[in-house]
């Protein structure tokens, strides 16, 4: 089963993406803040991390390259409200980006993607 | 057995002599030649004399022959000077008395040796004296009588020894203050055959115990035959002393070897404030000869040694005045050398007179000359002197000047009567009467014309000039040039009228506008007779295009019985110049003016050289034509005028010659002058800046509105800048809303589509989970809208064909349209057409723009009117991109709002779809507009700007 962790620090999201992705069929970890995404990407091993960026305290972007450097090769797709930090190299070392949306689809798309390559 | 003698002498030979002469002496003689010698010789043998030279090195100690005498007790010792070669002095010491000073010669050294040794040693020391020398004892009684007082006073030494020294005292008759002191003084002394002497006497008291005086020592010189001579050198010296110091020139007597000053006079306190006599012995360069005004000493030292050099006189005035002057003192000095008979200067006699008040008078007297000649020179009238037949002896600048002259030396010398200038002034038998009678003559406003043509006014003043015995010697004549102050006057007079009529005629022009009313004004300012007063003035304009002067205007009656009626009915109806120009204007525009019909057939080249009107344009000059037989008169002119006396000047605006005026007096025939040439130059001037005042208020009105026009597209300018940074602001805050919307935004359509799916299809509830997901998807649509507004995103232009991008947008449309039975006629070119764009952009204003046009046409049912039309085509410079429709169109306030933000018809909807296209395209550079087409809809057209390598890489061919 594969493994997503949810980094978000609305609660109303992190119920909504655990659900959806849990009725996929995948095993789902959330973290309300970047250090809790941090440390969970220390202990446990996962498949693909969607990552928000504007959180209090440290943000998507710095979580991103933390978790990086914790792990060579792990996966991380941006799910941001905004377009702007596409612009930020920092966001270019993400599989992919994608704005926030009602409509999941584009998302899990990008997360299938991510687990066939 | 000999005595022995033992001589110290340096000298060889002396020593020789001395030794032989003591042998004949009866003496044994040893030598000694050096001090050393002397007293090795002194401590070895017993002497009986020791006589030692004082040039002995070594001798010049005094305490030699006292150490002599003290280890040769019994001995005499001397010692001895050499004066001459046959003179010498001897010194000797002796106990208890102070050697005397002998004089003798070398022959009796021995004696006087011999003699000392023998006897008493003062005695003989006293008694071989050639001096005179008496010694006394307590009781006045001549104990010793030496050979110089025997010689001097006549008695032998035996028959005076033992008498009282009164015997050779002058006697009662003549008592002498007896002096006890020890000195020298002048006293007379007794010859034994009775005759009186002057002496010279050194008196030297010989003390016994307790100082008590136990006798005296005299010694005499006789000095009566110099002090004679020396009196009578004294009396003559006093004598010259008195008579140079009455002389008040300082005079003094330099030794021109030494420079000591031997001689000066009592004048010299005068400029030293020391009298001559304590100059005396002073060197002459100490002495300055007063001070200069700066009180810095003044030397003669220079004029001395000159005088030496030249052994001629030498003379200076030294700026060097007496002590007490008040003003800066001169004194002229002479140095004349003093040749003696050997041919050298041995003295140098300066004489110095103070000539302070002579320098101080010529100075005076030369300021006083500079002055009257200074006056005489810049006087600002002529003068001129003559001798008595009239032959100029002086004449000054202006003189010269009214004669017509430049330089007054050309006029020295010349007899003013035949001047041929002076023959035109009427002035000669004025003139000529004051040189006869001596009656001063003066006349006013004497008219001449100078050598150089210039015609001059000249008021003349003459007086007489009287030789010392009361003869006429000449005359002083002033002549003074009032041309220009009476042409002034003059000038001033008629400006005054002119001013007041300009006033009236600037009012005129003021209140026009318009070029011909203007020049028609100053025409009748030219002719009023309030005005310049001609008779007529004719206008003619400068065509420069074809290089002529044209007529335009004139004014003034045609004959002599026009003149007469015209002139008649405006003296009695009193008319203003505006009334006038009334009335002329009228009678213009009626042809009722002959005269202006004569005046607008004129056409006068400018480039006839013989024609006076157009030299005055072309040279901007103004002229005066005085007659048939002026040589700047054209015939041709003058016929077509009708008259050959006129005046002409230039009308110039700008800097440009418009025009020129000629005015002439051909009716009543009056001359004109030069002074009305003048007035009329400047009337025309002044005209000519009433109307540059008028032009430029003009053109200040015009730039008035200029500027108002500026001032309001500036504030419009402000309102869009002001309108734009609102629009910013408000982009801002919509962006910040919208991203804190978007997060709750998702969880609420993503919880409702989880609900959604949840639900059976035909569950009602299904249909409202429904509801908030599109009702959410819509609100995402509107904040992607607005965040893409306020942030445009970064271009990423690559080379794509327009054509696969309008068909690529169109089929992500196709269901959309299809579901609303909409009509597609897309038109587009075969082959691919590139452009450099940011396709994602170029594509999102293509849908929107579509997406428009399916919203205009939704409320049309025909479908005849749901078509969309979509084309594109290719210009050289533009790829016009046109998206039409058959809605409602678009109403007035659409049009011009149409691409504003938040500006929108439709009932839902931002307003930011055009604004975001409007974006778009400025970005590419290009520009998109809309009209109402043909169809009842709306076109929109996008245009882009093709680059070099897009045209190339394009069939022109395609389009609709």
């Amino acid at each position: 089963m594969p493994r997503i962790l949810v980094v978000d620090d609305e609660q109303s999201l992190r119920l909504l993406y655990k659900m959806e992705f849990t009725q996929d069929g995948y095993d789902v970890d959330v973290a309300a803040n970047a250090d809790e995404g941090i440390e969970k990407v220390r202990e446990n091993t996962y498949d693909v991390v969607i990552l928000d960026i504007r959180m209090p305290g440290k943000d998507g972007l710095e979580a991103l390259g933390e978790m990086l450097a914790e792990r060579r090769s792990i996966k991380v797709i941006i799910n941001s409200a905004y377009t702007t930090y596409k612009d930020n190299f920092m966001s270019w070392a993400a599989e992919d980006y994608v704005i926030k949306s009602s409509d999941l689809t584009e998302l899990k798309q990008k997360v299938r993607k991510v687990l066939d390559s | 057995m000999p005595k022995r003698i033992l001589i110290a002498d340096g000298s060889p030979s002396e020593r020789a002599a001395l030794a032989n002469l003591a042998r004949h002496a009866g003496f044994a003689p040893s030598e000694a030649a050096d001090l050393p010698l002397l007293s090795e010789a002194v401590r070895a043998g017993r002497y009986d004399a020791v006589i030692v030279n004082s040039d002995l090195p070594g001798m010049e100690s005094p305490g030699i022959l006292s150490e002599i005498q003290r280890i040769l007790p019994s001995a005499t010792v001397l010692r001895y000077t050499r004066l001459s070669d046959t003179e010498i002095r001897i010194e000797r010491l002796d106990e208890g008395v102070h050697p005397p000073e002998l004089h003798t010669t070398k022959e009796r050294l021995l004696d006087y040796v011999k003699a000392a040794m023998d006897s008493d040693p003062l005695d003989s020391l006293i008694n071989l004296s050639n001096e005179a020398i008496v010694v006394t004892d307590g009781d006045g009684r001549i104990t010793r009588w030496s050979n110089g007082a025997s010689i001097l006073l006549g008695y032998h030494r035996d028959e005076i020894i033992g008498l009282p020294i009164d015997v050779i005292r002058p006697g009662l008759s003549e008592p002498e203050p007896e002096s006890t002191e020890t000195g020298v003084r002048l006293a007379r002394r007794k010859h034994r055959d009775g005759h009186i002497l002057n002496v010279e006497l050194t008196r030297t008291s010989i003390a016994g115990p307790e100082d008590r005086e136990i006798g005296c020592m005299e010694i005499l010189r006789d000095v009566t035959g110099s002090i004679e001579r020396e009196r009578e050198i004294e009396l003559l010296k006093r004598f010259y002393e008195r008579v140079i110091d009455t002389i008040s020139d300082g005079i003094r007597v330099i030794d021109a070897a030494g420079g000591r000053i031997v001689l000066a006079n009592m004048a010299h306190v005068e400029w030293t404030g020391v009298s001559g006599g304590e100059m005396i012995g002073l060197t002459s360069r100490d002495v300055p000869w007063g001070t200069d005004s700066d009180g810095n000493p003044v030397s003669v030292q220079e004029l001395i040694e000159k005088a030496i050099d030249s052994r001629e006189p030498v003379r200076a005035v030294l700026n060097a005045g007496p002590q007490d002057a008040s003003h800066a003192g001169y004194t002229d000095v002479g140095a004349f050398p003093m040749i003696n008979v050997d041919g050298d200067v041995d003295y140098v006699v300066l004489v110095g007179r103070d000539v302070s008040e002579q320098v101080h008078m010529k100075a005076l007297l030369a300021a006083e000359r500079d002055r009257r000649d200074q006056i005489i020179r810049s006087a600002p009238a002529g003068i001129i002197t003559t001798d008595e037949r009239g032959v100029i002896e002086f004449a000054n600048a202006h003189a010269a000047e009214i004669f017509g002259f430049t330089d007054p030396s050309e006029l020295k010398l010349r007899n003013l009567f035949a001047l041929p200038e002076f023959g035109h002034m009427n002035i000669e038998d004025g003139i000529r009467a004051t040189m006869k009678t001596g009656a001063p003559f003066s006349i006013d406003h004497a008219q001449c014309t100078s050598a150089n043509g210039a015609e001059l006014t000249v008021n003349v003043r003459a007086q007489p000039l009287y030789h010392g015995n009361g003869e006429i010697a000449g005359v002083v004549a002033v002549l003074e040039n009032v041309t220009e102050r009476l042409t002034l006057l003059r000038r001033l007079r008629a400006t005054t009228s002119d001013l007041a009529m300009l006033a009236e005629i600037g009012e005129l022009i003021h209140h026009s506008r318009d070029t011909d009313t203007i020049l028609q004004a100053i025409l009748v300012g030219v002719t009023a007779g309030e005005g310049l007063g001609f008779n007529r003035a004719f206008l003619l304009e400068t065509e420069w295009e074809t290089r002529q002067l044209r007529g335009k205007f004139a004014i003034g009656p045609a004959d002599r019985a026009e003149a007469e009626r015209i002139w008649t009915e405006l003296n009695q109806k009193h008319l203003n110049l505006a009334q006038v120009l009334y009335g002329y204007q009228r009678a213009i525009e009626q042809k009722q003016v002959r005269i202006n019909e004569i005046a607008v057939d004129l056409r006068l080249p400018l480039e006839e050289a013989e024609n006076i009107a157009a030299r005055a344009a072309i040279e901007q000059q103004a002229f005066l034509v005085r007659g048939d037989t002026d040589p700047m008169l054209s015939r041709n002119l003058a016929d077509k005028l009708g008259t050959d006396r006129f005046a002409v000047v230039p009308l110039i605006f700008n800097d440009r010659v418009e025009g020129v005026i000629i005015a002439d007096n051909a009716i009543s025939g009056e001359e004109i002058t030069r002074d009305d040439l003048r007035s009329l130059e400047l009337f025309a001037h002044q005209a000519t800046l009433a109307v540059e005042r008028a032009q430029l208020y003009t053109e200040l009105e015009q730039s008035l509105r200029d500027l108002q026009i500026a001032h309001t597209q500036l504030k419009e300018s402000h309102e869009l800048t002001v309108r734009n940074e609102r629009l910013a602001a408000m982009g801002q805050v919509a962006a910040q809303v919208a991203h804190e919307i978007r997060n709750p935004l998702v969880s609420i359509g993503g919880f409702a589509r989880a609900i959604r799916k949840r639900l059976e299809e035909d569950n009602p509830l299904n249909q409202y989970a429904s509801i908030i997901v599109e009702e959410t998807t819509r609100l995402e649509a509107i904040l992607n809208e607005v965040l893409q507004f306020s942030r445009p995103k970064a271009q990423y232009r690559t080379k794509a064909d327009l054509v696969e991008l309008v068909n690529a947008t169109l089929r992500t449309m196709d269901t959309e349209i299809a579901e609303r039975t909409i009509k597609t006629e897309v038109s587009l070119p075969d082959s691919p057409v590139f452009a450099h764009v940011d396709t994602g952009q170029m594509k999102q204003v293509l849908r929107n723009l579509i997406a428009n046009a399916i919203d205009a046409i939704a409320e049309h049912r025909s479908s005849k009117h749901r078509r969309i039309g979509v084309a594109l085509n290719t210009q050289p410079e533009h790829l016009i991109l046109a998206v039409e429709d058959t809605g409602h169109g678009l109403d007035e306030e659409a049009r011009k709002n149409l691409f504003e933000p938040f500006f929108t018809t439709k009932s839902t909807g931002t307003g930011l779809g055009l604004s975001i296209c409007r974006q778009i395209v400025a970005d590419h550079g290009g520009d998109i507009l809309a009209e109402n087409n043909g169809l009842g809809g709306a076109t929109f057209y996008v245009m882009l700007p093709r680059g070099e390598e897009d045209k190339n890489a394009t069939n022109p061919g395609g389009g609709r």
